[in-house]
C-alpha cells in the first residue's frame, strides 16, 4: 500500500483577499492505494471543494497536495489535463453524459484525449467498460433513451475506460431511487474489490456506509475519520 | 511520425465531433449557413459574370478586328484614353472628307488598306406600312459596310461613284425593310427621306460584328456626301475608320494618322490635336478598366454580406460555447487540454463556413451560368472565381471562429462543470 493521495494543511478561499470566505481551513489527509473512502458532510461543509481539488479540477489556495508521490501545485494546465485523463475517473451526480450521443461514444470520450488509442481500440475498450457495468446491450442508446440508473452506469463505464487509479464519485446516487442507488453502489464496491481506489462524496449516511473508511467534514475541517466496521450491502 | 499521424487523427476526430455538433443543431446550423451561402454565391456570381462580360466584350472587339483604328473629331487634352470632345456634347466640325482622302493616300499612311467615313445620324420620319415611323439614317462610305462587318441578304452596297455623285441610293436594315415593305422585295423600291426619294439597292442581314447592342437592322445607310448635303446640311464627319494590314502595324499607323491629320488641320508644334485616334486595343483597355472596377466594386458589396455572415457565425459559436459550458467542463475533467477544446470549436466554425461556402459556390456557379445564358455570353469560370471563395470561407471560419474557440478553451473546468 502506497500513499496515493497525500494532503497537508490544504486551504481554499473564495473571493478577494479582503472579503474572502475560507471553505477549506487546513485539511490533512492521506489515502492509500486501494482504499474506498467516503467523504461525508452537510452541504456547504467543503466536501465537494475538497473532492474537486483532489480531482485536479480546482486548485487550493495553499497547502501541499501530492498525487501518487508527486506534487501537483506546480504542474501546467496541460499536465493536469493529462493526469485527469490517465489517472482519474469521475462520476457526477447529474451523470454529465453528452446528449444525443450514444452510450458507446460517451464512454469513448476520455480515450479521444489520449493519443495511444486507435479508433478500433477505443471502441473495443469502451465496449468492455460498458460490458463490465452490464450495458453491453445498450451500446447505441443515447442518454434520453436510458433510465437514470443506466445513465449513471454509462458514466461509471466512462470513468473506468482509461483504467484510472482513482475514481471520484460526487453524490453518484443523488438523482437515483433507493433500489438503483444500491445497484450503483454495488458496482462501485465491486470496482473497489477489483483494486480501484474510490473516493466517494455524499451527505447520506446509508450511502457512505458502503465505504471502508468514512471521513466527516464540517466547516472546512475534518472532524471525524474512522474505518467502517461493517460495510453495508443495504442502505439503513 | 507517430505524432504527426496522431495529430491528423485528432483533427479527424474533432472534425467528426464538429459535424456531429452541427448535425445535432440542424436548423440553427442551416440558418447560420445562410449568411455565408448568400455572401459566397454573390461573390462567385459577380466575379464569374464579370469575367464572362469581359470575355464577351473582348470577343465583340475582336469580331471587328484588332487592326482597326477609329478617328473622332475633337481632342482629349493629351490623355490617350480620355473622352474626345465630340462625345462630350461639343459639335466639332474639323473632320472632313478631305481628311479621309489624305488618309487614303499610302504616301501618308503606308499601312492603310481602307478608310471609311460616317456622318452623324439623322433622325428622319419615313412612311411605313403601319404609318409614319422614326428611323436613323447614316451617311457612310461604301467600305464602312466591310469595316463594321455588315452582311447583305439582298442587293448590293453603293460604291464610290455614288459617293462622288451624291447619288440618292439607300441600303436598309432588315427590320426597317419589314416595317416598310413586309415580306415584299425592297430592292428597287423607293423610300422617301425628307424631300427626296431614295432608291433601295441593298438589304442588310443581322449584323455579326461590332454591334454593342446597336441593332443595325433599324438603320438606313446612304452615301456620306448625300447625307451631308441633303439630310444634315453640313460638310464635316462624325467619325472615320481605318483598317491596316495587320494588328502589328496599328501603332505605326496611329502615329502616321496623327501626323497626317495635324498637317491637314495646320496644327502648330506644341498644340494639342483637334481629333482623337483610338485603336481597338485602346477601347479594350478602357472597357477592361471599367469592368474590372465595376466587378471589384460589386464583389466588395458582396464581401460585406459575407462579413455579416461571418459575424453571424461568430455570434452563433458564442451562443454554442455558452450553451455547452457544461460539456466543455466535462471534456476538461475527462482530460481535454486547452488546444483540444480550441480545435473542436474552431473546426466547428470552419466546417460551418466551408459547408456554407460550398453550397454558396454551387449556387453561385449555377447563377453565373444562368446569367451567362440570359446575357448571351460564354460561361467562363476562372481560377479566381474558384480560389477566392474557398480562401474567403476558410479565412472567415478561422477569423470568426477563433474568438469563441479561445473563449471556450479558457473555461475553468470546475466553473464550467458547475454552470447551470
Amino acid at each position: 500500500m502506497t500513499n496515493l493521495v497525500h494532503v497537508q494543511d490544504l486551504r481554499k478561499a473564495y473571493g478577494n483577499s479582503g472579503m474572502s470566505t475560507e471553505v477549506l481551513k487546513g485539511i490533512n489527509l492521506t489515502i492509500q492505494s486501494g482504499e474506498f473512502v467516503a467523504i461525508m458532510g452537510l452541504s456547504g461543509s467543503g466536501k465537494s471543494t475538497l473532492m474537486h481539488i483532489l480531482g485536479l479540477l480546482d486548485k487550493p489556495t495553499s497547502g501541499v497536495y501530492e498525487l501518487d508521490g508527486a506534487k501537483v501545485d506546480s504542474l501546467s494546465e496541460n499536465r493536469l489535463a493529462e493526469l485527469r485523463n490517465l489517472k482519474l475517473g469521475f462520476v457526477f451526480q447529474s451523470f454529465n453524459l453528452l446528449a444525443r450521443t450514444s452510450a458507446l461514444e460517451n464512454v469513448e470520450l476520455p480515450l479521444i484525449y489520449n493519443n495511444k488509442f486507435s479508433a478500433n481500440e477505443r471502441r473495443q475498450v469502451a465496449e468492455q467498460a460498458l460490458q463490465s457495468v452490464g450495458l453491453s446491450h445498450r451500446l447505441k442508446a443515447s442518454p434520453n433513451q436510458l433510465s437514470g440508473g443506466e445513465q449513471q452506469r454509462v458514466a461509471i463505464a466512462r470513468a473506468l475506460v482509461s483504467n484510472p487509479q482513482i475514481i471520484f464519485a460526487d453524490e453518484p446516487t443523488g438523482n437515483l431511487d433507493t433500489k438503483t442507488s444500491i445497484e450503483i453502489m454495488g458496482i462501485l464496491k465491486r470496482l473497489h474489490q477489483q483494486g480501484k481506489t474510490i473516493i466517494l462524496v455524499t451527505h447520506e449516511t446509508g450511502i457512505a456506509k458502503f465505504a471502508e473508511r468514512i471521513i466527516t467534514i464540517r466547516d472546512g475541517l475534518i472532524v471525524d475519520d474512522r474505518f467502517n466496521q461493517q460495510t453495508n450491502e443495504n442502505i439503513n | 511520425m507517430t505524432a504527426l499521424i496522431n495529430r491528423q487523427m485528432k483533427i479527424l476526430i474533432n472534425a467528426k465531433l464538429a459535424l456531429h455538433a452541427l448535425w445535432v443543431n440542424k436548423v440553427r446550423s442551416i440558418l447560420t449557413l445562410l449568411g455565408i451561402v448568400i455572401g459566397i454565391s454573390s461573390v462567385v456570381i459577380i466575379v464569374a459574370s464579370g469575367e464572362g462580360v469581359q470575355q464577351f466584350v473582348l470577343n465583340q472587339f475582336q469580331g471587328v478586328g484588332t487592326n482597326i483604328i477609329g478617328i473622332t473629331p475633337g481632342g482629349t487634352e493629351g490623355d490617350r484614353l480620355g473622352p474626345p470632345a465630340s462625345i462630350m456634347g461639343v459639335t466639332v466640325t474639323t473632320l472632313t472628307m478631305d481628311d479621309v482622302t489624305a488618309l487614303s493616300d499610302p504616301r501618308n499612311v503606308p499601312d492603310v488598306t481602307e478608310v471609311g467615313a460616317a456622318s452623324a445620324a439623322a433622325q428622319v420620319a419615313v412612311k411605313a406600312i403601319d404609318g409614319d415611323m422614326m428611323t436613323n439614317v447614316f451617311g457612310i462610305t461604301p467600305n464602312y459596310f466591310d469595316l463594321m462587318s455588315l452582311d447583305f441578304i439582298d442587293g448590293i452596297a453603293f460604291d464610290d461613284d455614288d459617293v462622288k455623285t451624291l447619288n440618292k441610293v439607300a441600303v436598309v436594315g432588315d427590320t426597317i425593310k419589314q416595317d416598310l415593305f413586309g415580306d415584299d422585295d425592297a430592292v428597287g423600291k423607293k423610300v422617301r427621306l425628307k424631300n427626296n426619294n431614295y432608291r433601295i439597292i441593298g438589304v442588310l442581314g443581322k449584323s455579326t460584328g461590332f454591334s454593342f447592342g446597336m441593332d443595325y437592322g433599324k438603320f438606313i445607310f446612304i452615301p456620306v456626301t448625300t447625307a451631308q448635303k441633303f439630310l444634315l446640311g453640313v460638310d464635316y464627319l462624325y467619325e472615320a475608320m481605318v483598317r491596316v494590314v495587320d494588328e502589328s502595324q496599328v501603332e505605326t499607323a496611329r502615329v502616321d494618322i496623327i501626323e497626317t491629320l495635324r498637317i491637314q488641320h495646320d496644327i502648330a508644334e506644341g498644340q494639342s490635336n483637334d481629333f482623337t485616334v483610338r485603336t481597338i486595343q485602346d477601347a479594350i483597355d478602357i472597357v477592361n478598366t471599367v469592368l474590372a472596377a465595376l466587378t471589384l466594386f460589386l464583389a466588395a458589396i458582396a464581401g460585406i454580406s459575407l462579413l455579416v455572415g461571418g459575424i453571424g457565425i461568430m455570434n452563433i459559436m458564442l451562443v454554442s460555447v455558452t450553451e455547452r459550458t457544461r460539456e466543455i467542463g466535462l471534456r476538461k475533467a475527462l482530460g481535454a487540454r486547452r488546444h483540444d477544446i480550441l480545435l473542436q470549436f474552431l473546426l466547428e466554425a470552419i466546417l460551418l463556413t466551408l459547408i456554407g461556402g460550398l453550397i454558396g459556390f454551387l449556387i453561385g456557379i449555377s447563377g453565373a451560368f444562368v446569367v451567362s445564358r440570359v446575357g448571351n455570353w460564354d460561361f467562363h469560370i476562372s481560377w479566381l472565381a474558384i480560389v477566392l471563395p474557398i480562401a474567403m470561407t476558410a479565412g472567415f471560419g478561422i477569423v470568426f471562429g477563433m474568438y469563441p474557440a479561445i473563449k471556450a478553451s479558457k473555461l475553468d473546468p470546475i466553473v464550467a462543470l458547475r454552470y447551470e
